[in-house]
């Protein structure tokens, strides 16, 4: 898999953007769909009114939500669908012959549409933490490793998916696991409970899947609930993610192209 | 009616034909089941290990709660989204055009057109946490599961209706395939009583987004806490609901002008 030019790059860009742009409709109820976080922030700021709950404050909950809405609204990912589509309608077809890899087609049309609602989901957090008079220095000093994580976060999401969504050439079917795999991303990355709220034994153990590092773990670097040390290793262990599941996936895709029956074609 | 429900068995069997050809996509969405309730109450556990009651409710009274979350969620997956959700491919694509020449009401046809009642496992999840939290708050009596049952049907006919009114949208709009998505932001709000939000979000989850009718008030029934008022809030709000989806469904498709003509 080599990398694309920097023109091809910018193309894949910025059509999938006009893409994302012409289907708002469709955008806004996507969005809708990723603001979990900001329920979830009503009711833990209900609860931690008598007080803190396991550490956190109304401070902490406030900041945590808000960033976990953004992580949340920048790792969306229907990779699964477009493997499960191109395989069961041959549209792979026409992608596997040109020089591209398949694979930066379906990353920019991800991407395309991040960019899409980032004018909306900047925002809201951002007046968020106005409205929850949450705004500390922290934030600042936390904010270009938190950039790192969440890129990291990025792509541990997108690989896992796919390569879920490789199954499509075995099975002819990979659409039934999406639900799967975001039930996973959803529920161990901390959208509705911290992590850090869950038995001590049960967080240990989820700590050991890399769904943890895709939403909890970025969060907790920007409002600085993993410093130091604690933080350095996460970014390791991210990175070590990464190193396996692209692997994996370069295995498993030189595996399926050659079960690809090319249906429709 | 009798051709009605000729047709809806005709719908069901062809729509198991087409779903055994894929079955590995049925033995993943059982598991997603299976464990999309598992973290959920696992969460939810988690959640009460640090407080004693959300919202004035304890946690046997969240789990049917949660349970009719499930039931509602799962009927919406094996029948209002398979149905509804190609709405918007139909206009996008010009199909529609085939849909108005039946000799059957278009909404019917919509409503009813692929039922998958293969994935029923998700349904008696559902019910079982049902069962279970009521069992633990000694509610499990006949009285309060025939109120549940009632409370449940008005439930679904305002989940419907707010699903038919959003797959309208797609007459509009062209390309609306994820309005299953405000479902799921309804079952997460869903989740948890509405005495739980802040006083202006309870009513935004009364009225706008309905989850008070349709999964704290079967979950009251369910555990024998039903008021009146809140009863009759229900009923009335899902005949409303019904009629109001119905007329939208009519206009919708007199503006409808067909894709490619």
């Amino acid at each position: 898999m080599t990398l694309p030019s920097l023109r091809a790059l910018k193309a894949l860009l910025v059509l999938n953007y006009s893409l994302s742009l012409q289907y708002r409709a469709q955008s806004v109820l996507w969005m809708i769909n990723g603001s979990v976080p900001l329920i979830m922030l009503l009711i833990w700021l209900q609860l931690a009114q008598g007080g803190a709950i396991g550490g956190y404050d109304t401070l902490t909950f406030s900041q945590y939500f808000l960033f976990m809405f953004l992580c949340r609204q920048s790792t969306p990912t229907w990779v699964i669908y477009l493997m499960d589509r191109g395989v069961k309608q041959g549209e792979l077809s026409p992608y596997l012959l040109q020089p591209l890899h398949p694979v930066w087609r379906y990353a920019s049309e991800h991407w395309g549409e991040m960019l899409c609602r980032l004018p909306i989901v900047l925002p809201i957090v951002l007046l968020g933490l106005t409205l929850a008079d949450a705004w500390t220095v922290d934030l600042l000093r936390n904010l270009p490793l938190f950039l790192v994580a969440l890129a990291l976060a990025w792509i541990i999401n997108f690989t896992v998916h796919l390569v879920v969504g490789m199954i499509a050439f075995w099975a002819d079917n990979a659409l039934g696991y999406d639900t799967f795999v975001y039930q996973l991303y959803i529920m161990l990355g901390g959208v509705m409970v911290p992590l850090e709220l869950f038995p001590a034994a049960i967080r240990d153990a989820l700590y050991w899947t890399p769904f943890p590092y895709v939403l909890d773990f970025p969060v907790r670097v920007m409002i600085g609930r993993a410093a130091g040390p604690e933080m350095w290793w996460g970014l390791g262990v991210q990175m070590l993610w990464v190193a396996i599941l692209v692997s994996l996936f370069a295995l498993l895709w030189r595996a399926g192209q050659k079960r690809y029956a090319a249906a429709g074609a | 009616m009798k051709r009605h429900l000729r047709l809806i068995a005709l719908f069901v069997r062809a729509t198991v034909q087409s779903q055994l050809e894929y079955r590995s996509g049925v033995l993943g969405r059982l598991l997603a089941n299976l464990m999309s309730v598992g973290t959920g109450i696992l969460l939810l556990w988690a959640m009460f290990q640090q407080v004693s009651s959300v919202g004035g409710w304890n946690f046997d009274q969240v789990l049917v709660l949660v349970g009719v979350v499930y039931t509602v969620e799962f009927v919406v997956e094996i029948w209002f989204y398979p149905s509804l959700n190609p709405v918007s491919g139909y206009v996008r694509k010009g199909e529609f055009d085939l849909l108005l020449l039946k000799p059957v009401s278009s909404q019917f046809l919509v409503t009813f057109r692929y039922l998958q009642v293969l994935e029923f496992s998700g349904l008696v999840i559902g019910l079982a946490v049902i069962g279970i939290g009521m069992h633990r708050l000694g509610s499990l009596t006949l009285p309060n599961l025939l109120i549940l049952a009632v409370f449940l049907v008005v439930a679904l006919a305002i989940i419907y209706s707010l699903y038919l009114a959003l797959s309208t949208l797609a007459f509009w709009f062209t390309r609306i395939e994820e309005v299953a998505s405000i479902i799921w932001l309804h079952s997460t709000a869903g989740s948890f009583p509405v005495a739980a939000y802040p006083g202006w979000a309870r009513v935004l989850f009364t009225f706008v987004l309905p989850v008070a009718f349709v999964t704290n008030v079967p979950a009251q029934a369910a555990t024998g806490r039903l008021t009146w008022d809140w009863a009759l809030g229900a009923l009335a709000f899902a005949a409303t609901a019904l009629l109001g989806s119905g007329w939208l469904w009519g206009r919708a498709i007199r503006s409808y002008s067909s894709a490619s003509s």
